[in-house]
């Protein structure tokens, strides 16, 4: 997506600024990483551009042209405070019947934990999933659920996803993931240690 | 995108998936002609991201896109998770641009750049729900054509293949598309395509056919909007061809024989075409591409005139020669790379006068100390063992050369110095029209010893060492010099589970072994037996325009160990290349 956006901006005619160092780098984020294969009506992404100003409409319409199908830019604003992602809403389509899956939520809702287990190349460890996605909703074939973003970390949705089924016992076949929003919020500032005497 | 009847059947799969983003298409620049009244699909037999970054398959994309009314529209081979779940939901195979089945297409082009994307021809054409053997196709079936540098020995894949194309594509395509045109059923089709000079059907007999060179090689046909890829790819960049062929006549090299003579773009068409590129996809980076891009004539005055314009770019030269010239041009050109990949193939110069790499040692020493001089941290240097007429000597050098280079780069890095020479030796694979063709590969064993040694030999800090796989190289080498038979093999292989063979973990030995075994021959014979030079060859109908006598006295001079000179400078060696207009066109620098 970066590599993308990069290019987009390039094909528009801006100039992106780039990091300081040995080996610069174009001053781009995106405020929260996505799936493999989770579509997504909500991107947010912070830029440099070289240059005083930017008139923000001649922005998009310079971006939509030279976007990618599929890729719609929205708006644009300037960057001001550093804020960060603090959670993202999700829409999760299932090939089940509809009333397995609202026996799935229903049993999810009624569950005091949902632990499951996450494996990385890196480390193996247990995430309660409904720590950070308390209450999903049911709509039709699919599941509505707020993820949240905690100082220890997040759930995955395909983790809500293995949770459900577990609430099921059953598979519930999936049809797809679309991240919906994603909740932003000033970025805190940082706590600093000091020793007193 | 139209909405197609099979769009909801593919977003399912798309969720059941390593990478979706490899099926999804709409990438920047690709191009949808709904009305064109003959559909053309490109295909690459391996992965989105190795097949998106195939420069001729863009060249062609291009080409038929913009200068024909009809539409081309693009295919890569899926990978086995997605293979898998289309045959399970019988979804067939469909293109990027609008996710129609590749069956209703008239022309199915696939290229051929590797021995080792074989299976996944037969995977894709499977895929596409067409029979996998032409004799069963019918008229509700595409024309099936293969081209590419593999195309150059057809007989492997002449069961399954309706016509092959023999050579550069960017005229004889338009032909093709002119007679799809024209007539409609397979078999008047097939007639008329049986007349064109440069296409091998195999149904129509082993008929002499020609490769097609051209000759204009003008700003018209440099892509100026190549497809940027979603997915991420094995190259990101602009790039440019500056010419087409080399003459340096390196005997193992089969592109050094398939794309004679040599044909220079002009410095203009160069620049306009890199910068048309870098406008339309936002890449930051170009690549001047061709066989020995420091070999073109205009390189200095290319690299000079995009920089003029664009200072910043990673201007990047591929394939250079060894020597100290190009490795300042190289560095002069993209002043943020760290890496630098030299060639010397041979370590030995008994070796290099056998395969006709005309440098010296010296000429490598230098190379790698400007190298070092210019503030390039990582070497790679590339060599090959199993060579004709090796002896161990030849593979000590290997190991005395990258220990040679250690030591130059602890000149100018210190003892501990950050720097890496990485050393890379693969195996030497015979090529049909080259002057190895009649050679053997080594036997396995002694390519195993050979790698064992250099393995405990280069070792040591800032030394790395990367190695080929015996058993695809094997595979490479018995299929790229393989009969019909070897077609049969290569069905049996593939119904076994073949595919993705140039894949470690998808290849699968014991699916060849056993599929040569049921045709009564061994692939290890297959690899390593020497062709009688009196004996006709399989490719023997295909003519390349260089001569069988003179990739015959080649192969004399290979055994005298004496190189030949590279006819650009130094006079006509008479291969037979050059016939009327076409013959070594070089711009001036």
């Amino acid at each position: 997506m970066v590599d993308l956006l990069l290019a987009a901006f390039r094909r528009a005619g801006y100039e992106i600024a780039l990091s300081n160092g040995m080996r610069p780098k174009p001053v781009i984020s995106l405020a929260l990483a996505r799936g493999v294969g989770t579509a997504s009506e909500d991107e947010r992404c912070t830029i440099e551009l070289v240059g005083d100003s930017h008139d923000l409409g001649d922005l998009i319409s310079r971006l939509t042209a030279t976007c990618p199908r599929g890729v719609v830019p929205l708006d644009a604003r300037p960057a001001g405070s550093k804020t960060v992602a603090i959670g993202a809403t999700y829409r999760i389509t299932f090939d089940a019947p509809g009333e397995l899956l609202a026996q799935a939520v229903d049993a999810y809702r009624a569950s005091p934990e949902l632990p499951i287990k996450r494996r990385s190349p890196k480390q193996r460890r247990t995430v309660d999933v409904k720590r950070f996605a308390p209450e999903p909703q049911l709509d039709g074939s699919s599941v509505i659920v707020d993820i949240a973003i905690l100082e220890d970390g997040s759930a995955k949705p395909d983790e809500v996803v293995r949770a459900l089924a577990s609430c099921a016992n059953a598979d519930l076949p999936l049809a797809g993931v679309t991240r919906l929003a994603v909740a932003m919020a000033p970025k805190p500032a940082r706590v600093a240690t000091t020793e007193t005497t | 995108m139209e909405q197609h009847s099979l769009q909801p059947r593919i977003e399912r799969l798309l969720t059941q998936v390593e990478k979706p983003s490899r099926y999804i298409g709409g990438e920047t620049n690709e191009t949808v002609k709904p009305d064109a009244t003959v559909k053309v699909a490109f295909a690459y037999p391996d992965a989105y991201e190795v097949g998106i970054s195939n420069q001729a398959l863009q060249i062609l994309y291009g080409l038929v896109n913009d200068r024909t009314e009809a539409s081309a529209e693009r295919v890569y081979c899926p990978w086995p998770d997605m293979a898998d779940a289309m045959r399970r939901e019988g979804v067939p195979l469909f293109t990027l641009e609008t996710w129609r089945p590749v069956r209703d297409v008239d022309l199915l082009g696939i290229t051929l750049q590797a021995e080792l994307t074989y299976s996944n021809v037969l995977e894709l054409i499977d895929l596409a729900q067409i029979p996998v053997r032409s004799a069963d196709r019918t008229d509700a079936d595409p024309i099936i054509l293969a081209g590419g540098p593999s195309a150059s020995n057809p007989m492997p894949l002449a069961h399954f293949v309706d016509a092959f194309f023999m050579g550069e594509a960017e005229e004889g395509m338009q032909q093709i598309i002119a007679i799809l045109d024209e007539v409609k059923t397979r078999e008047e089709r097939l007639d008329r395509l049986a007349e064109l000079p440069f296409l091998y059907l195999p149904a129509r007999g082993e008929e002499p056919v020609e490769r097609a060179i051209f000759a204009d090689f003008s700003i018209d046909t440099a892509p100026t909007k190549p497809v940027v890829p979603y997915a991420s790819a094995i190259f990101s960049r602009a790039s440019v061809e500056v010419m087409r062929g080399c003459t340096r006549g390196c005997r193992f090299c089969h592109a050094g024989t398939w794309y004679r003579p040599v044909r220079e773009r002009k410095v203009e068409d160069v620049v306009t075409a890199g910068l048309a590129q870098l406008e339309c996809t936002g890449y930051d980076e170009l690549s001047l591409t061709s066989l020995a891009t420091s070999d073109y004539s205009g390189v200095s005055r290319a690299i000079r005139e995009i920089k003029e314009v664009r200072p910043d770019l990673h201007l990047s030269l591929p394939s250079n020669r060894v020597d100290t010239g190009p490795v300042a041009l190289a560095a002069a050109a993209n002043t943020r790379q760290r890496s630098i990949t030299m060639a010397p193939e041979a370590a030995t110069q008994r070796m290099r006068d056998i395969i006709c790499k005309t440098i010296t040692g010296e000429m490598i020493e230098n190379a790698i100390d400007s190298a070092f001089a210019a503030g390039y941290t990582s070497l790679k240097l590339y060599f090959m063992i199993g060579l004709p007429l090796e002896t161990f000597a030849e593979v000590q050098g290997i190991v005395d050369l990258g220990f040679k280079a250690r030591e130059i780069g602890r000149k100018h890095y210190g003892e501990g110095g950050k720097f890496t020479v990485h050393v890379s030796a693969s195996n030497f694979v015979p090529k049909p029209h080259t002057p190895f063709q009649w050679s053997g590969m080594a036997p396995p064993d002694q390519l195993r010893v050979k790698q064992d040694y250099l393995r405990r030999a280069l070792k040591g800090r800032q030394l790395k060492l990367s190695l080929h796989d015996v058993r695809t190289s094997m595979l490479e080498g018995a299929l790229g010099r393989g009969d019909s038979i070897t077609g049969d093999v290569l069905e049996t292989a593939w119904r076994a589970g073949a595919r993705f063979d140039a894949w470690s973990e998808h290849h699968r030995e014991e699916f060849w072994r056993d599929a040569f075994a049921a045709a009564g021959r061994d692939l290890e014979v297959e690899a390593t037996r020497e062709r009688d030079p009196l004996d006709p060859l399989p490719w023997d109908h295909v003519r390349s325009g260089v001569s069988k006598e003179f990739l015959l006295d080649e192969w004399w001079q290979s055994r005298a160990e004496r190189p030949t000179g590279d006819c650009r400078w130094d006079g006509c060696s008479d291969c037979g290349a050059c016939v009327g207009p076409v013959r070594n066109r070089l711009v001036e620098a």
